[in-house]
């Protein structure tokens, strides 16, 4: 047993330097300002600043691919739910035996690539509707499809922990319409599960590249790709600050659901 | 004009299964029907058809004269009761009885007023601000049932709401019903397979069999005088005995096991199935005029009433239900059975 604890222990250790060591050295390389080659344990609190951060945020370029990869993120949030909560409702309530097939449709975007979506996607629109692919916001349907294997298992895992038929039914013979039922009934019982969808889809769009190079849109991930060799330190510290966020997101969804779960005594009967 | 819900003529299909035909039954103003049936009867399809929740493939379901077939169910204004409780796990008692109330866009005052009348009508002073997890199944239900109320609905329709609860709970909620139904006077649909629920609750039974309707009738009626042995069979408890009917039209019992008197069983010759309440049975020592002699099986104390369970000369088994207190039997003892058999169905 004692054998057991100090191996687990000891894989925990390795698993987290693996992950720690080269954050480590990507925040001493973007914050420290020391030349690499010099770089050693001797000197590892000397000399820390967040100023090729601020320098990063200074430039006019950086301001405007972060704001369009906040909105892109926001928005894909945004219609993944619209679409995904509502269908994903119907398929529970009156079409169960679809479902199997709808979750193998969900795991597509892991089969298909990136690339091959971009250009049957694009390849349709060129012709029937340029201004859609010239549009920055052309990125947000291929954002909603590439996180779907994630947003799809998120709000389905939501709703099957409820009884949505009764509650659906329930709300139906108060008087409340679909749309009511949905806001007012459904969502609010699936709450984390909704949120678990936004902040999956969220740190999707704020990681992803291909698409956003294949379709030449200036996206963070991009600029911070192509500012690499100019500002190799700011474009590391913006990488940096971009993990921590998405890390903290992921951690609150995390801490979010356990709180509810644990808020969520058995009915005494 | 009084509501009054009333199917006519209602087909419903699953697949290569009829779960409703020709089913047509009127629930009047302050009355209580109960649909009775075995799973798989229809009986909740046509609970679930009245609400607006399945469309009928035929026929018409009218309410206080206007016909409703097509309306969805959130126009329909039917209060609702679930089996498995449904009440919003997100919101409190006063929430959850109130949403009806909310979407119908009363005021915050009017509101409160209603909701706090209903929360008195079903006993649930003191509970209001709960959440349905801490609550119990009885609780849930009440809430449940109020919730449904609180919106004066044109008709109440209960999806067995009490097979989820202890035999205790179930009794005191099934009494609560009643005298909640009686005191709004709201036309009820009551959906069971619990004859003995059906009994106690209902101002009428329509039992039902393969989606379709056997017998539509008040409880005594549907239980003293069944009008199919189906009927007979599934409400309450029916001894079987088979024979042969004689030439004085009396049934000549099969294994030699006696004669039951009688002048109405059907043609001489034919064999039936005589069906007999065990409450028509009486026990007497054997040799008694007019009895057929058996061996005690067993003794089943019931409290204030035992059944004897005792075998015919040809193994045919018979229960008799006696008051304890006249019980005076063993398993092994030789008795005689006297059969009435006044209220007796024939099957063929």
């Amino acid at each position: 047993m004692k054998r057991r604890n100090i191996l687990a222990k000891l894989t925990l250790i390795v698993v987290g330097l693996f992950y720690a060591l080269p954050m480590i050295s990507m925040a001493r390389f973007a914050f420290q300002r020391i030349p690499v080659a010099l770089l050693g344990s001797h000197n590892l609190f000397d000399r820390w600043t967040i100023k090729p951060l601020f320098t990063m945020f200074g430039k006019p370029l950086f301001r405007e691919s972060a704001s369009l990869s906040i909105r892109l993120a926001l928005l894909s949030a945004l219609v993944t739910l619209v679409v995904l909560v509502p269908t994903v409702v119907y398929v529970h309530v009156s079409m169960m035996r679809a479902r199997a097939l709808i979750e193998v449709i969900s795991i597509l975007p892991f089969v298909v690539p990136a690339i091959a979506l971009v250009v049957g996607i694009s390849g349709a629109f060129r012709e029937s509707a340029p201004w859609f692919i010239r549009s920055n916001y052309c990125l947000v349907p291929f954002y909603v499809i590439i996180s779907l294997p994630y947003t799809f298992r998120s709000i389905d895992n939501g709703l099957s922990s409820i009884d949505v038929k009764t509650l659906v039914d329930a709300s139906r013979s108060l008087g409340a319409s679909w749309g009511r039922t949905l806001w007012s009934v459904i969502v609010p019982n699936i709450r984390v599960a909704v949120l678990s969808a936004s902040f999956l889809t969220m740190t999707v769009v704020l990681g992803e590249f291909t698409i956003a190079s294949l379709l030449l849109k200036r996206t963070l991930p991009l600029y911070l790709s192509q500012s690499q060799g100019q500002d190799p330190q700011g474009s590391f510290a913006v990488g940096l600050v971009l993990l921590l966020v998405t890390a903290s997101l992921l951690g609150f969804m995390n801490r979010f659901s356990r709180r509810r779960n644990i808020a969520q005594p058995v009915a005494m009967l | 004009m009084p509501t009054e819900l009333n199917f006519s003529n209602i087909r419903k299909i699953f697949g290569p299964v009829v779960a409703l035909d020709s089913f047509s039954l009127d629930i009047k103003e302050g009355e209580l029907v109960t649909l009775l049936g075995p799973s798989g009867c229809g009986k909740t399809t046509a609970l679930r058809v009245a609400a607006g929740f399945e469309q009928a493939d035929a026929g018409s379901i009218t309410l206080g004269g206007k016909n409703v077939t097509s309306m969805p169910p959130n126009k329909r204004n039917m209060g609702m009761v679930f089996q498995n409780y449904s009440l919003f796990p997100h919101l409190s008692v006063r929430e959850n009885i109130g949403f009806g109330l909310k979407i119908r866009r009363h005021s915050a005052d009017k509101r409160k007023t209603m909701v706090d009348d209903v929360i008195t009508r079903v006993r649930l002073a003191g509970l209001a601000d709960r959440y349905p997890h801490q609550l119990s199944g009885g609780q849930q239900q009440r809430v449940a049932l109020a919730r449904a109320l609180a919106i004066t609905p044109d008709v109440l329709l209960l999806d067995e709401p009490l097979s989820a609860l202890d035999a205790k709970v179930r009794g005191e909620l099934r009494d609560e019903i009643r005298r909640v139904q009686k005191e709004t006077g709201v036309a009820t649909l009551f959906v069971t397979h619990d004859q003995d629920e059906a009994l106690a609750i209902s101002d009428k039974i329509c039992v039902m069999q393969d989606g379709a309707i056997q017998q539509v009738g008040a409880p005594r009626d549907v239980y003293l005088a069944p009008s199919t042995p189906f009927v007979a069979r599934f409400v309450g408890a029916m001894n079987e005995f088979s024979g042969t009917v004689a030439a004085d039209g009396s049934l000549i019992l099969e294994g030699g096991a006696g004669t039951l008197p009688g002048n109405k069983f059907g043609v001489v010759g034919e064999k039936i199935s005589l069906l007999v309440r065990p409450d028509d049975v009486l026990v007497c020592p054997s040799g008694e005029a007019g009895s057929v002699r058996a061996t005690v099986n067993t003794v089943l104390f019931g409290g204030s009433t035992t059944v004897v369970r005792a075998a015919l000369t040809g193994d045919q088994i018979v229960s008799a239900l006696v008051m304890s207190r006249d019980v005076h039997v063993k398993a092994g003892d030789v008795i005689g059975l006297r059969i009435d058999t006044a209220r007796s169905v024939v099957a063929k």
